[in-house]
């Protein structure tokens, strides 16, 4: 067994070759192909090596190994917070669109013990297509009376909708009304007009959100 | 809802997510929003898939309830299910979260 430390990581790096099992190992993969191959070498190479060979993550209690058929070593990585290193690989795998290689079971027990949790704020984006959903039934079957949506500023929307403005850009404009401050509405709702139509909603969405904290960003830039 | 059969089971860490699609699929009941946004009414579909176990088959969508309707959903499901004839839970969260949250233009 070959070991090297890497000091400041706290990391130790050890290759064997064959295969040695480990007392309590759980596999970090669902299926054992050559194609994983290539991903493995890929995240390998961000911790630092590049050869095809299994992987054991390792804090000397639990060991999560990635086993490549065919593969001659073992790279065997003792660091102090296996558990992490583990989830970044799950990670990994599933940013770069290959969801369906990793064993579900580990993935989802992982998140749950290092209390992993995604909160992302999809309140405005939610009550804009509760707006929105009005409206693209009104321009596909035009005699559909129900609007699903709870429009908070009732005026605010009926001016947006009398500009006649893509759907897209009416639904941000009324968030600006959120905005507020002490710049007036139809301030907001012309620099977004402006926006929207060199840049695209989305643009004005982020600068929107941006300039939701502070409303003097509004005046100065667009006075 | 049946504890236990609850996507985020399988993706605990997108539990939140998964509560916003599950209101977007409420919103998908319309007829005329889902065929406006399909791919949208899919990914949210996920998160009212209420199976047990870890992997549904490619054609999960039946199980789902309300059944969806309209074609251009079903389609984007099963684009989101993928080639196998069964698809583990979590990939297929992971996956419609992805799409979720690019329908939304926040990835």
């Amino acid at each position: 067994m070959e070991c090297k430390k890497i000091e400041e990581k706290g990391v130790e790096v050890c290759t064997v070759r064959g295969y040695i099992s480990f007392a309590s190992e759980q596999s970090l993969l669902a299926v054992e192909d050559r194609e994983v191959v290539e991903a493995l070498m890929k995240w390998l190479n961000v911790y630092g090596a590049s050869v095809e060979q299994n992987v054991v993550i390792t804090d000397g209690v639990e060991a999560y190994t990635a086993r490549v058929p065919g593969a001659i070593n073992t790279i065997i990585y003792r660091v102090p917070n296996a558990k992490k290193v583990a989830y970044d690989f799950i990670k990994y795998l599933e940013e770069t669109g290959r969801e369906e290689w990793i064993n579900p079971k580990l993935a989802a027990r992982l998140e749950l013990e290092l209390g992993i949790v995604y909160v992302k704020n999809l309140e405005e984006r939610i009550k804009y297509l509760k707006r929105a959903s009005g409206e693209p039934a009104a321009a596909s079957t035009p005699a559909m009376p129900e609007d699903g949506s709870e429009a908070v500023k009732s005026e605010e929307t009926a001016a947006t909708a009398s500009t006649s403005h893509g759907e897209k850009a009416g639904g941000i404009e009324e968030e600006t009304t959120a905005a507020g401050g002490s710049i007036t509405i139809e301030e907001v709702c012309r620099v977004a007009r402006i926006l929207s139509e060199s840049y695209g909603a989305d643009v004005v969405y982020k600068y929107l959100l941006k300039a939701k904290d502070n409303p003097v960003l509004l005046q100065t830039l667009y006075a | 809802m049946t504890d236990g059969c609850h996507p985020s089971k399988w993706a605990p860490a997108y539990q939140e997510i998964l509560l916003y699609m599950e209101e977007v699929w409420r919103m998908c009941q319309k007829p005329s929003f889902a065929s406006a946004y399909p791919r949208l009414c899919a990914a949210a579909m996920v998160a009212a898939l209420r199976e047990c176990g870890g992997v549904v088959r490619h054609n999960y969508w039946v199980r789902v309830k309300p059944r969806p309707k309209i074609a251009a959903v079903i389609k984007e499901a099963a684009k989101l299910a993928g080639k196998g004839k069964y698809v583990s839970v979590r990939a297929l969260v992971i996956r419609s979260v992805k799409a979720f949250l690019k329908e939304l233009a926040l990835y």
